[in-house]
């Protein structure tokens, strides 16, 4: 038999090993083993005796005594007297020293309830019993792991011990709330920041001790409880002194940018608090939810109006870009984004209505809405972390606000557009797509895209007649296949058309020019002509003119070129349009004057003599009154005087004659005089809205009709709902009823005969 | 010569030649400066077609008229067999009264 001993941290354990003999004689080769019969000793134990031995180590352990007997000892004695079945008595007597020490310990202890370093000495004795414990269950650890594990409800000598300090707690003398309300305070204090400096780590080891404390005794539940309620009352108190502070001041919206900060703070306190691996955690980590809850709750939930009446428009339009994320982030928590949504709307409607309804800023309107977005976009970006619903948001109020106010937000950004396209050269290529790209998304929202239509193909028929060296045509076909893309080919069809126009024109010219039979009849002259196809382009007023010969044959020559080709036509010249160069030689200089049909027509006329009188150019021009003098004063009244007026004023009357300027002078040599063809005139703007709203008319009657003849009998005010429903553009009840007298004129539709408000359709 | 033209960049419209603006086509009633009822815009993808009988019609009413079976092939305004007129005679007429027109201006 060998026998080892192992000694291990002063806990001794015994290795028996079998020793078993073979039998070799033994034929049929059996294998006997003979169990090793330890032999128990047959001295009678004295129980008393030897519990006494352990009871003076017991208490020298309690009182921190150096021990009489070794440890090694104690274990055996322990040991045999399991062995020798006295387990019972003695987990028994144990628990009753444990009772009595602990009972003693609870009595000092109560006595010191008031003084201030309580939780110390609460702490001290949790811990200084904690390590007797480890100390007398080690001793008894074979009473531990047999007796106590197998038969003893209360489990290990580990575990009674525990129970014991808990019933302690629990009911002496209100221990344990007097402990709870100790650490509350220091907690207050901890969140307060006012812990002396120095302290801070002792305190927080000391809240770690008692807190792990209730963690171990089980208790921890009631600690939680109240550590969450004085955290609600806290914050409530905390988050209402700054909402009083922040509803006095004048400069909410600065207090409201410190009170989030200040919100994040306390969160991210919080969940330090809530984290052992913190120098400055104490807290477990099962109540970091709940009170980070309560913190958002108290300081957001509660006052999420106020926050957001108070802090939203000032933040937004300060481009406080990181505090918006911040209160993006605290509001996300609490899961109110939709009310923080609902400000981002009202904010963006109530500032694009600003832009857009105010007259005065129309110069602006585009530029300030294009900057508007862009702001916005970067609040998405920054702040609101992209997030879908306020994507969609900025969508929502542009067309919100950019609906409000009718058609001139179309003719706007038409015209801006026009305005970047026109000075193609001066601004990079790039940049004019970017805004083109812009532009889009502003005429994405309009309802009245064939406002914006109308005022685009004016635009876009001047800078090709007129601007057409001046043009990126690359950029005017990326600015309609944008058009295309949103509104389809049909929107852009008739856009495409005037291109197609315009390259056409260039080769008919070209032919022209090879074809000596007609391009002789033209001399020197270079002549261009625009063919076209007069569905596409906008319609101008027809002018006539009684034009010199060599204007006149430039014109028939290129007919009959047109004419031969392409047969069952006639051309019909626009001469509002177009735009000539002519070569002056002023004595001081030659130069050369980009001047309209009409003005070189009477330029023309000074070739012949120096003088004219108004009503002798009048007669051989034959041009109407109101062109004739707008000509006349852009010669003699503009930035160039080709002409002098032997009047002052700006103004050209039928009593004025012109001499030409022989002395005129510039250091240009070539002047632009046809400005006023590419400026609009207002009368122009009038015919493209009335165009407008002829158009819609005929969309009006067609929507009509189709309801009629899907519904054959319907009630006014259903009608009128249906047609709002299908008609894109804002209408109001009385075109409506206009049109329905109009329809009801042609037998389209006809009254009910006894009801007025009923119509039905005519088959 | 104190003034010259030197070059001159024009502007002019085409129109179908018929004597009346409100004229429409015999088949679809539709004027001769809209579209076919097929087309959508009015232009070189929508000619018109005169006959030897005179009348006109849009390009697209006339084929699609010749091809129904009750047509025999004859114009839908007179019953005459219809044959398209070519180099036609029209366009020369307008001619005329353009440089009628522009000449009664000169005077």
């Amino acid at each position: 038999m060998k026998v080892y001993f192992l000694k291990k941290n002063n806990f001794i354990i015994s290795y028996i090993h079998f020793n078993f003999k073979i039998n070799n004689n033994n034929n049929n080769n059996n294998i006997i083993i003979f169990f090793l019969k330890k032999d128990i000793p047959t001295l009678a134990i004295n129980f008393d005796l030897e519990w006494n031995r352990l009871k003076i180590a017991m208490d020298a352990i309690f009182n921190t005594a150096p021990l009489s007997d070794s440890l090694e000892g104690l274990y055996t004695l322990c040991e045999n007297l399991c062995k020798y079945d006295y387990s019972s008595s003695l987990y028994q007597n144990i628990r009753n020293e444990l009772i009595e020490y602990l009972k003693q310990e609870f009595i000092n202890i109560s006595k010191k309830l008031d003084e201030q370093n309580f939780l110390v000495s609460l702490s001290y004795l949790w811990t200084s019993f904690c390590k007797k414990l480890i100390m007398i269950r080690s001793i008894f650890l074979y009473l531990d792991r047999t007796y106590a594990l197998r038969e003893v409800k209360a489990g290990s000598l580990w575990s009674l011990g525990l129970e014991l300090f808990k019933t302690y707690v629990a009911n002496v003398s209100n221990i344990r709330i007097k402990a709870i309300n100790e650490l509350l305070a220091l907690i207050e204090i901890d969140r307060q920041k006012k812990f002396i400096t120095g302290e801070e780590e002792n305190k927080y080891i000391l809240l770690r001790t008692i807190i792990k404390m209730f963690i171990d005794l089980n208790m921890y539940e009631d600690f939680e409880n109240a550590f969450l309620e004085a955290s609600t009352i806290f914050y409530k108190k905390e988050s209402r002194l700054y909402i009083n502070k922040i509803s006095m001041s004048t400069n909410s919206g600065q207090l409201i940018a410190e009170y989030l900060q200040s919100v994040e703070t306390y969160l991210n306190e919080e969940v330090e608090r809530c984290n052992l691996g913190c120098y400055n955690g104490y807290v477990d980590s099962v109540t970091r939810k709940s009170v980070t809850l309560i913190v958002e709750n108290e300081m957001i939930k509660s006052y999420i109006n106020i926050i957001l009446e108070k802090g939203f428009e000032y933040l937004i339009s300060s481009k406080a870009y990181n505090d918006l994320l911040r209160l993006y982030n605290l509001i996300n928590r609490v899961d109110l984004l939709e009310s923080l949504r609902i400000y981002f709307l009202n904010y963006i409607k109530k500032t694009g209505s600003f832009y857009v309804l105010d007259s005065s800023k129309d110069p602006v309107m585009v530029q300030s809405l294009l900057d508007f977005k862009k702001d916005l976009d970067d609040v998405l970006e920054q702040s609101f972390n992209n997030n879908d619903k306020f994507v969609n948001t900025v969508k929502e109020g542009f067309e919100i606000f950019i609906n409000e106010r009718q058609n001139k937000p179309a003719e706007l950004i038409s015209k801006y557009i026009d305005n970047k396209l026109r000075q193609v050269r001066s601004i990079p290529e790039e940049t004019v797509e970017q805004l083109q790209e812009r532009c889009m998304f502003l005429f994405r929202f309009i309802n009245g895209k064939d406002v914006f239509e109308a005022y685009y193909k004016k635009d876009l028929s001047k800078r090709l007649l007129l601007f057409s060296k001046s043009i990126n045509i690359e950029l005017e076909k990326s600015m309609i296949a944008k058009l295309k893309d949103e509104c389809g080919g049909g929107y852009t069809s008739k856009l495409e058309g005037m291109f197609k126009d315009m390259s056409v024109s260039k080769d008919l010219i070209n032919d022209f020019i090879k074809e000596p039979e007609y391009s002789s009849r033209i001399g020197n002259v270079s002549l261009n002509v625009n063919v076209l196809t007069s569905g596409f382009w906008p319609s101008y007023p027809q002018s006539t003119y009684n034009m010199p010969q060599e204007l006149l044959e430039c014109q028939n020559a290129f007919s009959d070129f047109y004419l031969k080709s392409h047969s069952g036509r006639v051309l019909q010249w626009q001469n509002s349009l177009g735009f000539c160069v002519l070569k002056a030689d002023f004595p001081k200089g030659a130069k050369e004057l980009i001047v309209s049909l009409a003005q070189a027509i009477i330029l023309l006329h000074f070739n012949n003599t120096d003088v004219l009188s108004y009503s002798e150019i009048e007669t051989l021009s034959q041009m109407n009154t109101k062109e004739l003098k707008k000509s006349l004063q852009s010669l003699s009244c503009g930035k160039y005087k080709v002409l002098i007026k032997n009047t002052e004023g700006k103004n050209v009357v039928e009593s004025d004659s012109f001499v030409f300027n022989k002395e005129f002078e510039s250091n240009l040599r070539v002047l632009k005089i046809n400005s006023i063809q590419a400026k609009e005139s207002l009368e122009e703007r009038k015919t493209t809205r009335e165009k407008v709203i002829k158009d819609r008319q005929y969309q009006i009657d067609a929507a009509i009709v189709r309801i009629m003849k899907a519904r054959k009998t319907i009630s006014h005010p259903i009608l009128l709902s249906e047609l709002f429903k299908q008609l894109k553009f804002s209408i109001t009840p009385q075109d409506i009823k206009i049109r329905i007298e109009s329809l009801i004129e042609r037998d389209y539709i006809k009254r009910d005969l006894s009801n007025n408000t009923i119509y039905h359709y005519v088959l | 010569m104190k003034i010259k033209l030197n070059s001159w960049s024009s502007v002019a419209l085409w129109k179908w030649v018929v004597t009346d603006e409100e004229d429409v086509c015999g088949i679809c009633r539709n004027q001769f400066d809209r579209c076919c009822p097929s087309c959508k815009i009015p232009g070189d993808d929508c000619p018109l077609v005169w006959g030897q009988c005179t009348h006109c019609f849009h390009l697209h009413c006339m084929i699609k008229w010749l091809q129904t079976e009750s047509s025999n092939q004859a114009c839908p305004m007179d019953r005459r067999p219809w044959v398209y007129l070519t180099g036609d005679p029209t366009t020369q007429d307008s001619q005329q009264q353009q440089q009628e027109q522009q000449q009664e201006q000169q005077l």
